[in-house]
């Protein structure tokens, strides 16, 4: 049963792992150890090359066991799973160990202890490969329904595009009215479309689909499962919640279950569009002690309801709280909106001094550089001031007062604005946080959710089956969040064409030593344990469609009844041993 | 379900995967030998300093070893008839001069051939042979032939690759041929060409040596580069070694210089670029010259933040007024900091000047808009049909755009634009085919 034919293979990823642990040295000396029968090493064993040398060499020198020194399985173990299988080798037989960001990345100084450490990495992979046994895979059908959370801009794009693919959406949407953030707005960046129209587009769009259902008022309040069968509780928010549903009549009525505010679905893959908020000033420059002084969105307000009367001059602060103040990052949209909202002011009131005070105008792109060039041509001034001398803001019984210094050569000027108004970051809300919490995935630094890869799948989360458009990802402008709405509704599909979804066996209970005690049950997050009676008495029973991996029954257990399969004690008490012994050959 | 995608770097890869997935047939058409695109090229990707091959390779084998996506290299579309449900086209699949499923890319016949030609791929910057495996990780890994560049095919003479190949895999007989294929949805995916400053005259680009573009500079940093990750030059503008100082000069082409737009990239390009030479050389110096710092995408500000503090990157607000070469070798760079213009310049020296420049509309833009009948932009990119509501769709039904052909963006966007106009062919392939169909709850 174990390994006795182990080929081990490293790659030097570029000169990411190459260019600071000696890879062909190291794979020398990994030539030696017992059961060890091939060794090989490669630039890039993610190409094309290197993977088909791993299947040629498992063929041809029958190995049983492969170790993998490279990255991160996060990024290609899959890769590598399947070149096993490839070879007619059982995928569950591979172990990967992390020369990169467990090793070169983070021992970029120390030459020789990472080339030390990768030894020892490897000597322990090698030694929990030995005991690797192989698994099998079970697969589950899949629900063909989407579940599209928030139903603003990205939302309803989502849910439209999915439909128009082919998949029954359920839209929910947390507000008594779709439409988002984008409600109060005026006229949308690069067409001048107004708001309300574009609402009235998504609005019909979702009313033209049959297959769309849509449900307001209502939160998601639990979700239980996996890719292709996510168990999901929904509730109403408010006394009065209305349901517009425009479903056909012989769908399955809505489902009631106890506490009537909740309802149960099931539900193949969930998009997340639930978006993030303006954030308020406070503390900035006076805002709250003066209506005067307002966010752009209030000011959007003011325009979208013609409630602008005209002023003699305007003032816009950008950058207000955002770029290494209350938050550290670029909001992406407040520059565009700023300027929008200047030109159109200055087409009613050509009179209008306005001045935009930035630190650096973010207007990226052929169509955001276009929207600065028209800027300039509406005579709008724009003025850099930098974040050490933010310019000074004083209310004066009839004016504001705005003065700083500005621009490369540091002028003193002066602004005395009837209206002052303060470009704020989009933030996320505590919504998303709850969300996450409720789907157990990452939110990043800043509380936006957290996308699987920032290059690659940034509309995929960690979790399968769980995809992200729109604002809650990222602050973007709406043409954005239209795109990734339509790309969250591909990406979702893929999921849902497919037939059947494949479990990885990830915990699995010894029925002759369980005494059916029911502490795994008590602690599992997921309620993936259950307590059974059978031939073999009362024990603990894993179910694989919810069970994450996440080994909090093992730790609990007081039997060693249960076990990752991967990550089994005798793995771990093995890689510890072939550690110490390793240690004490080298004479530490 | 049949599309055809045009373009195989990562957005035509994003689209051709996420429609191979979703059960479309694909037709992937690449003009190179290879796929892949800039991406190949790059060595590491902002803000996460990823390696970018490493993300992109295991998508690249995907795509090759998918049953539903039939690869076409060295093939353009050389005409279209037909409308959205049943576009005719038909490909130009150029002769490779290698019989595919012979070669084994085993690399003998490069390692013989005698006939050295600069490498598009470098900027001239290094050598090919003129039978060549574009990269290392090239799929498919399978040689060409340059026929411009080859002994036999231009003089006849020569033949050294075929005596050596030990399987038989090369045939000087191959001609061109036209290909014809039925396909319901288009989507364009041909990216955006890197802008080489030759016309500017104040930066002395291709005059002196020591003045590169950032494309080039990511060429020489990338361990598959011609230095194999050494920072040195050795190019047609001299030898540079001992590299002490390297200015940074954003914006070059772009923003009214020669281009309206802003090329998005380049400011985070170049961040990614000084950090990765502090890091691997902790002598050099770097400044970088920029007019408006834009860090458009998630996590960029922390990064530029992490390049000041940890990596003590220098920025100057600062527009570049000229270059002078200096006798010892090195550059000046003259820069007006406060606005005044010619009387209040500064300068300072450099080893290394790279210029940040435009992302362009790819060379044949046009001639394609032509075959597909879709308009372009006043930027010369392909026009979207609603940049709000229909980001991703062009001026013509059926057809679909992504990427850096729509506007210059970096690979995050890039690949969102692929899925978005995958939903879309999606959607309307669906609409034919499915229409009357009840689909299971």
């Amino acid at each position: 049963m174990n390994g006795k034919r182990i080929g081990v293979f490293l790659c030097q990823c570029g000169t990411n792992i190459g260019r600071i642990i000696d890879i062909p040295k190291l794979a020398e000396e990994l030539k030696g150890i017992e059961n060890v029968t091939w060794v090989e090493y490669g630039k890039y064993l993610c190409s094309e090359i290197g993977l088909t040398e791993i299947r040629d060499a498992i063929i041809k020198f029958n190995l049983d066991r492969v170790v993998i020194g490279a990255c991160t399985p996060r990024n290609l173990e899959k890769q590598f799973f399947f070149v096993c299988q490839d070879a007619g080798l059982n995928p569950y037989l591979l172990e990967m160990v992390n020369l990169r960001e467990q090793c070169s990345w983070v021992h970029l100084r120390d030459k020789e202890g990472a080339m030390k450490k990768a030894k020892e990495l490897m000597i322990m992979g090698i030694s929990k490969a030995k005991l690797l046994e192989p698994q099998y895979a079970t697969s589950i059908d899949i629900s063909p329904n989407l579940l599209v959370v928030g139903g603003g801009v990205s939302g309803m794009t989502a849910a439209v595009s999915a439909a128009r693919q082919g998949h029954q959406v359920l839209l929910i949407e947390k507000e008594k009215e779709l439409g988002g953030l984008l409600k109060h707005l005026d006229t949308i960046w690069p067409t001048g479309m107004k708001s309300n129209e574009l609402i009235d587009y998504l609005k019909e769009n979702v009313k033209n689909e049959d297959k769309i259902e849509v449900m307001t008022s209502t939160e998601l309040s639990s979700v239980e499962g996996s890719v292709g069968r996510f168990n999901v509780k929904l509730k109403h928010v408010e006394n009065n919640p209305s349901v517009e549903s425009n479903v056909a009549d012989n769908q399955d009525p809505v489902q009631e279950v106890g506490d009537d505010s909740l309802l149960n679905r099931t539900v193949g893959a969930i998009i997340l569009a639930t978006g993030s908020i303006e954030a308020e000033p406070i503390g900035h420059y006076h805002y709250g002690e003066d209506n005067r002084i307002m966010t752009q969105i209030q000011f959007e307000g003011l325009l979208k309801n013609d409630q602008l009367h005209e002023p003699k001059e305007l003032v816009f602060i950008q950058c207000v709280g955002a770029r290494g103040e209350d938050v550290p990052y670029c909001s992406r949209v407040c520059c565009i909106t700023a300027i929008k909202n200047a030109i159109k002011v200055k087409q009613k009131f050509p009179n209008t001094k306005i001045s935009i005070l930035h630190r650096d105008i973010f207007v990226a792109g052929a169509l955001g550089e276009q929207l600065f060039k028209d800027g300039w041509d509406s005579e709008i001034e724009f003025h850099y001031y930098s974040l050490n001398e933010k310019p000074d803001v004083r209310i004066d019984t009839n004016n504001l007062v705005v003065r700083g210094m500005f621009g490369r050569a540091r002028e003193e000027l002066t602004f005395t604005p009837d209206l002052l108004v303060l470009s704020t970051p989009l933030v996320s809300h505590k919504e998303n946080l709850e969300i996450a919490k409720i789907l157990k995935i990452p939110v990043d630094s800043d509380n936006f959710l957290m996308e699987k890869n920032p290059k690659i799948y940034p509309m995929d989360t960690q979790k399968k089956g769980i995809y992200l458009c729109g604002c809650c990802h990222e602050p973007g402008v709406i043409s954005k969040c239209i795109a990734q709405g339509q790309g969250a509704a591909s990406r979702a599909s893929i999921q849902l064409s497919k037939e059947f979804i494949t479990l990885h066996p990830m915990a699995s209970v010894d029925t002759e030593i369980c005494r059916g005690c029911g502490r795994c049950v008590d602690v599992c997050p997921n309620d993936a344990l259950e307590l059974v009676d059978d031939e073999f008495g009362r024990h603990a029973k894993v179910n694989d469609i919810l069970c994450q991996g996440c080994g909090t029954c093992c730790a609990t257990c007081w039997t060693n009844a249960i076990h990752m399969n991967y990550f089994h004690s005798k793995h771990l008490n093995a890689m510890v041993d072939s550690l110490i012994q390793f240690a004490s050959e080298e004479g530490v | 379900m049949n599309t055809l995608v045009i373009g195989s770097g990562i957005t035509g890869i994003r689209v051709a995967l996420d429609l191979a997935k979703n059960g479309v047939n694909v037709h992937l058409v690449e003009r190179e030998a290879a796929m892949g695109g800039k991406m190949a090229l790059l060595d590491k990707t902002f803000p996460t300093n990823d390696c970018s091959i490493c993300l992109l390779a295991p998508k690249m084998s995907e795509c090759i070893n998918r049953d539903n996506i039939e690869f076409y290299t060295l093939s353009e579309v050389h005409s279209v008839k037909g409308e959205i449900g049943n576009f005719e086209v038909t490909l130009l699949k150029r002769a490779r001069y290698i019989e595919e499923d012979k070669c084994t890319g085993c690399g003998l016949c490069i390692e013989n051939c005698p006939t050295s030609v600069p490498d598009p791929i470098n900027d001239e910057f290094s050598n090919r042979k003129a039978i060549y495996i574009p990269y290392p990780q090239a799929v498919p890994r399978i040689a060409a032939i340059d026929p411009e560049n080859c002994k036999h095919l231009t003089e006849g003479k020569c033949g050294v690759c075929k005596k050596t190949c030990p399987r038989d895999a090369v045939d000087y007989t191959q001609m061109d041929e036209f290909i014809k294929i039925n396909v319901q949805t288009i989507i364009v995916a041909t990216g955006a060409d890197i802008y080489r400053p030759f016309e500017i005259e104040k930066y002395q680009y291709g005059k002196v040596p020591g003045v590169l573009t950032s494309f080039e500079l990511e060429r020489l940093l990338c361990p598959t580069g011609p230095t194999e990750g050494e920072l040195r030059l050795e190019g047609p503008y001299g030898v540079i070694d001992n590299i002490k100082n390297i200015a940074f000069i954003l914006c070059v082409g772009s923003r009214g210089e020669v281009y309206d737009h802003c090329s998005s990239v380049c400011c985070s390009h170049a961040t990614k670029q000084a950090i990765l030479l502090r890091e691997s050389f902790p002598d050099i110096n770097t400044t970088i010259f920029y007019r408006d710092f834009r860090t458009f995408g998630k996590n960029f500000e922390n990064y530029i933040e992490r390049s000041k503090t940890d990596y003590n990157v220098d920025y100057h607000r600062a527009s570049v007024e000229k270059i002078e070469r200096l006798e010892n070798g090195r550059n000046k760079v003259f820069f007006d900091d406060t606005g005044k213009g010619e009387i209040d310049l500064k300068s300072e020296d450099f080893d290394l000047i790279v210029l940040s420049t435009a992302l362009i509309p790819p060379k044949n833009t046009k001639e394609l808009a032509e075959i597909l009948s879709i308009e372009l932009d006043q930027w010369g990119f392909y026009k979207s049909l609603n940049p709000l509501i229909s980001p991703t769709s062009s001026t013509r039904q059926g057809i679909y755009l992504a990427g850096c052909c729509l506007r210059p963006k970096d690979i995050t966007f890039s690949v969102i634009d692929a899925s978005s106009a995958s939903a879309k062919a999606l959607e309307s392939m669906n609409k034919e085919d499915t229409k009357n169909q009840e689909v299971p709850t």
